[in-house]
C-alpha cells in the first residue's frame, strides 16, 4: 500500500520513524522545535518528543554543529539542520575538519554518526546568499558521504539510511521539492546509499541529474519522445559515493551523456562526473560530455532574471540536441 | 531615413506574434510614442508606440497575420518616401545539409569520435575514408553505420547516408532499392520526392544512370581536365604475357601488366597519387588502383588496393575476382571505396586513343586504348610494332603537364622495358 505524500512529509515520516526506533536520535537547528522547522518538516516533534530531542538552537551554525559533532562523538545521533546551505561557510569547521575526519584521525575509535540537513537552491527570490547549491563543497572533503534525493520516495528511503549511517552523512535538499508529491509505501523501506536509480529507460542520451534537476530532466525526457528521441535520466540519489557503475552503463548503452547540474558550473560537482565517464568510458563517447549547469553568475534577487541563473527542462533539451548532432 | 518596425520578443518563449490590429495606417502621421500597433502573442496583448515621428509609409504585415520575432512590420520615414520593397522571410533559411567531406587531423589521424575509433577497431572499417557528418566534419556512429558491412550489403555514399539519416530512411528501406552499386544522394533524393513525370518517349534518368550522370558532371566542373598521351611500343609487355602464360597456369591479360606499372610509377611520383580536399593535397602512401569495369547501363569502378606491394599474378587474381564481382552486382563496400588512381582499359573495343574523367577525390586517370601494329620509326628504318595509346587525363590544379609527362613517360618505360617491373 502506498499513500501520495510530498517531499516535507516523507522526510518527516523518516525523522519520526527513526526518532521512535532508536532513542539516541535528535534534532536540531534554528526554529526546528517551536515553529517545526521552516519547512514545517517537524511540526509537533516538540510535544511528542521533549526539548532534549528537539532543540531550537540560536543562530550559530559553528557553535551548533560543532556541539552535534560532539555528541555523535559520544554517541548520540545528531540531525542537524543548516537552514540555507550558503550558512555551512560559518561552520565548515564543525563538518570539514571535525566531523569528517575524527573517524579517521582517531585510527576508528570514534565515530561521528551525524546527519547534517542542508535545503538550498533558487528560484523563490531568495537572492544571493539564501540560493545557492553548494554540494561541491561537500562533495570534496573525504570523510563526508552526500545525499540529494529527488522524489518523496527518495527522500524518506534515503533519510532513513543517514541516520542509521555511523559517518557523518549531509543531506542536500532543494527547497523548491518539498512541496512536490509522490508516492511513499506505508510498510517500512530503506534506500542504501550509494546506489543510483534510472527514473527513465533510453536508448540515445543519458541525462545524469540529482535534486530538482531530475524532474526538469524527466519533462526534458517526456517532450523529446515526442520528437523520436529517447533520453534515459540518471538520478544519482548519493553524490558520495557515486555509483559510477551505473553512469558507466548508461554513457555505454547510449553513448550520448549530458549532465545537469542547478549549481554553479565552475568547480561543480559534474565535472567531476565528466571526468570519470571519460575515464571509465572515453570509447564509448560519439560525442563530448555536455553540462547543462548553472551560470557562472552570483544568483540575482530579481525574479525576472533570476531564473535564467540556472537550468530548466528547455536548456536540459538543448543540451541533449547539442551532443546529438 | 526610414525606421523599421520589427516585432518585437515579448516572452521569454515568444517565438512569433499577431497583429491584432494597427492604429495608423499607410500615408497617416505618427508622432513618437504614440500607439501604432497592437500585438497578440498567446500570453500577453501589447501596444507597440512608434520610436520616431513621421509618416507610415509601409505596412508589412497586415492586420491577423502572425509574424516571426524580428521581422519587419512596418516602415515610418518622410512623408513622400518611398519604401524598399521587403521581404517579409522567416527568421531563418532551411539549414543546407553540408556535404560532409574528410577531415583529418594534423598528424593525419582521422577526425572521429572515440566511439567510432573502437568501433572501427572491432569492425575493421577504415574510417580514413569515410566523410564524418558531425560537428567540424567529425566522423560519428551513424556515418559508421552506414558502413559495416558484416550485417547490410548496401554501400552508400557518405552524403546520401546523411541524408537519409536525416529524413530517417530506414535501412530496410534502401534495401529495397536493390542497387547494384553504391547509393548515392540522387537514389536517396528520389525516395524523399516523387519522381518528376517525364514526357512520352523519354528514359527517364533513374538508378545508376542518374547518379553516373550527377558524378560525371561534378567531377567534370570540379577539376580543370588536361591530358597527355604517348604511344607505348608493346613489344617486349606482349613477349612479357606470352611467356608468363606458358609458365603458369591462368591467363594473363595487358591490364594488370599496365596496373602494375601505373602502380610503381605512383609510387614514384606521389603528387600524381594524391586527393585534393578542403584546399590540402593529401598524398597517398598507397597506390590503390581503381579498374573502370563496364555493366548493364553503366560503370563500376572496384579497387584494387596496394597495387604496389602485389605481384602481377596476385593482380590478375584479383582483378578476376573483382569483374566477376562487379558483373554480379556484389561488391563489397571497401571494394570500390579507398581509390587513388583509375585505370580504365578500352584495348578490347578497338579504340586507338580517349580521354577520360577524372574519378574524384583522386588527381588523375590513365586511358589505355587498343593495340594495334603500326608502321613506326626506329634508328632511320620503318618498322612495323604493337602500338598502344596511353592517355593520362588529370586535375591540372594538383600538378602540371610536365609532371604529368613524367609520370606518363616512366610508365612508358615500365610498359616498354617490362623486366623492371619486378
Amino acid at each position: 500500500m502506498s499513500r501520495i505524500m510530498t517531499y516535507g512529509q516523507a522526510m518527516r515520516e523518516a525523522f519520526h520513524e527513526e526518532m521512535k526506533r532508536d532513542g539516541s536520535v535528535f534534532i536540531m537547528g534554528e526554529d526546528m522545535g517551536v515553529m517545526g522547522s521552516v519547512f514545517g518538516l517537524t511540526k509537533g516533534f516538540l510535544e511528542e518528543f521533549g526539548p532534549d530531542r528537539v532543540i531550537d538552537t540560536p543562530i550559530s551554525e559553528n557553535g551548533f554543529t560543532t556541539m552535534a559533532v560532539g555528541a555523535a562523538v559520544r554517541g548520540l545521533r545528531p540531525i542537524v539542520e543548516i537552514m540555507y546551505i550558503d550558512f555551512t561557510a560559518l561552520c565548515l569547521d564543525g563538518i570539514a575538519n571535525q566531523a569528517a575526519k575524527i573517524r579517521y584521525m582517531s585510527g576508528g575509535q570514534f565515530k561521528v554518526p551525524m546527519v547534517i540537513r542542508a535545503p538550498g537552491g533558487a528560484g523563490r527570490g531568495n537572492a544571493a546568499q539564501h540560493s545557492q547549491s553548494l554540494e561541491a563543497w561537500a562533495a570534496h572533503v573525504p570523510g563526508l558521504k552526500v545525499i540529494a534525493p529527488a522524489t518523496p520516495y527518495d527522500a524518506k528511503g534515503l533519510m532513513k539510511s543517514a541516520i542509521r549511517d555511523d559517518d557523518p552523512v549531509m543531506s542536500i535538499e532543494h527547497k523548491l521539492i518539498y512541496a512536490t508529491k509522490g508516492e511513499v509505501p506505508e510498510e517500512e523501506y530503506l534506500i542504501p546509499l550509494g546506489k543510483a536509480d534510472i527514473k527513465r529507460s533510453g536508448k540515445d542520451a543519458t541525462v545524469i541529474a540529482w535534486s530538482r534537476q531530475v524532474l526538469f530532466a524527466l519533462q526534458a525526457a517526456s517532450e523529446l519522445a515526442e520528437e523520436g528521441v529517447d533520453v534515459e535520466v540518471v538520478d544519482l540519489r548519493t553524490l558520495v559515493p557515486l555509483d559510477i557503475e551505473t553512469i558507466i552503463n548508461s554513457v555505454k548503452k547510449t553513448h550520448h551523456v549530458v549532465i545537469a547540474q542547478e549549481a554553479v558550473q565552475r568547480g561543480g560537482y559534474a565535472a567531476e562526473i565528466a571526468a570519470q565517464i571519460i575515464d571509465g568510458a572515453f570509447e564509448y563517447l560519439d560525442a563530448p560530455v555536455k553540462r547543462v549547469a548553472g551560470l557562472n553568475v552570483v544568483i540575482p534577487y530579481s525574479p525576472a532574471i533570476e531564473k535564467y541563473a540556472f537550468p530548466n527542462a528547455q536548456d536540459i533539451v538543448n543540451g541533449i540536441k547539442e551532443v546529438l548532432r | 531615413m526610414a525606421t523599421n518596425i520589427s516585432m518585437p520578443k515579448l516572452g521569454m518563449t515568444m517565438e512569433e506574434g499577431n497583429v491584432a490590429k494597427w492604429f495608423k495606417s499607410v500615408g497617416e502621421t505618427v508622432k513618437g510614442g504614440e500607439a501604432l500597433v497592437e500585438i497578440e502573442t498567446d500570453k500577453i496583448t501589447k501596444e507597440l508606440d512608434s520610436p520616431v515621428d513621421g509618416v507610415v509609409i509601409q505596412i508589412a504585415v497586415p492586420e491577423g497575420q502572425s509574424a516571426a520575432i524580428n521581422a519587419l512590420l512596418a516602415v515610418i520615414g518622410e512623408p513622400g518616401e518611398k519604401a524598399e520593397p521587403v521581404e517579409n522571410k522567416t527568421n531563418k533559411p532551411e539549414a543546407a545539409i553540408e556535404p560532409p567531406h574528410i577531415v583529418t587531423r594534423e598528424d593525419g589521424k582521422p577526425f572521429a569520435s572515440p566511439a567510432v575509433k573502437r568501433l572501427a577497431r572491432e569492425t575493421g572499417v577504415d574510417i580514413s575514408v569515410i566523410a564524418g557528418s558531425g560537428p567540424n566534419g567529425r566522423v560519428v556512429e551513424r556515418d559508421i553505420i552506414y558502413y559495416q558491412k558484416e550485417n547490410k550489403k548496401i554501400s552508400i555514399s557518405p552524403l546520401a547516408a546523411k541524408i537519409a539519416a536525416a529524413h530517417g530512411i530506414l535501412p530496410a528501406e534502401l534495401e529495397q532499392l536493390n542497387k547494384n552499386s553504391r547509393i548515392m544522394k540522387a537514389d536517396i533524393e528520389a525516395i524523399i520526392q516523387k519522381a518528376t513525370p517525364i514526357a512520352d518517349g523519354g528514359i527517364p534518368l533513374t538508378g545508376i544512370r542518374k547518379v553516373i550522370s550527377e558524378r560525371m558532371s561534378m567531377n567534370w566542373q570540379t577539376s580543370p581536365h588536361v591530358s597527355v598521351e604517348m604511344e607505348v611500343d608493346m613489344t617486349e609487355a606482349k613477349a612479357l604475357r606470352s611467356k608468363l602464360m606458358d609458365a603458369a597456369d591462368c591467363k594473363f591479360s595487358y591490364t594488370e601488366i599496365i596496373v602494375k606499372a601505373c602502380a610503381l610509377a605512383l609510387i614514384e611520383f606521389k603528387r600524381v597519387n594524391s586527393s585534393l580536399i578542403n584546399s590540402a593535397i593529401y598524398e597517398h602512401e598507397s597506390a590503390n588502383i581503381g579498374l573502370a569495369v563496364a555493366i548493364d547501363n553503366g560503370l563500376l569502378v572496384p579497387v584494387i588496393k596496394d597495387s604496389q606491394n602485389k605481384s602481377i599474378r596476385t593482380l590478375r587474381k584479383e582483378i578476376e575476382e573483382l569483374t566477376r564481382r562487379a558483373h554480379e552486382g556484389s561488391l563489397e563496400h571497401d571494394q570500390i571505396t579507398g581509390g587513388t588512381f583509375t585505370v580504365s582499359n578500352m584495348g578490347m573495343y578497338g579504340v586507338t586513343r580517349f580521354t577520360s574523367i577524372i574519378n574524384a577525390p583522386e588527381s588523375a586517370i590513365l586511358g589505355a586504348a587498343s593495340i594495334i601494329d603500326r608502321p613506326v620509326a626506329i634508328k632511320g628504318e620503318i618498322v612495323v610494332r604493337p602500338i598502344m595509346n596511353i592517355c593520362l587525363t588529370f586535375d591540372h590544379r594538383v600538378f602540371d603537364g610536365a609532371m604529368g609527362a613524367q609520370f606518363l613517360g616512366r610508365i612508358r618505360q615500365l610498359l616498354e622495358q617490362p623486366y623492371l617491373l619486378f
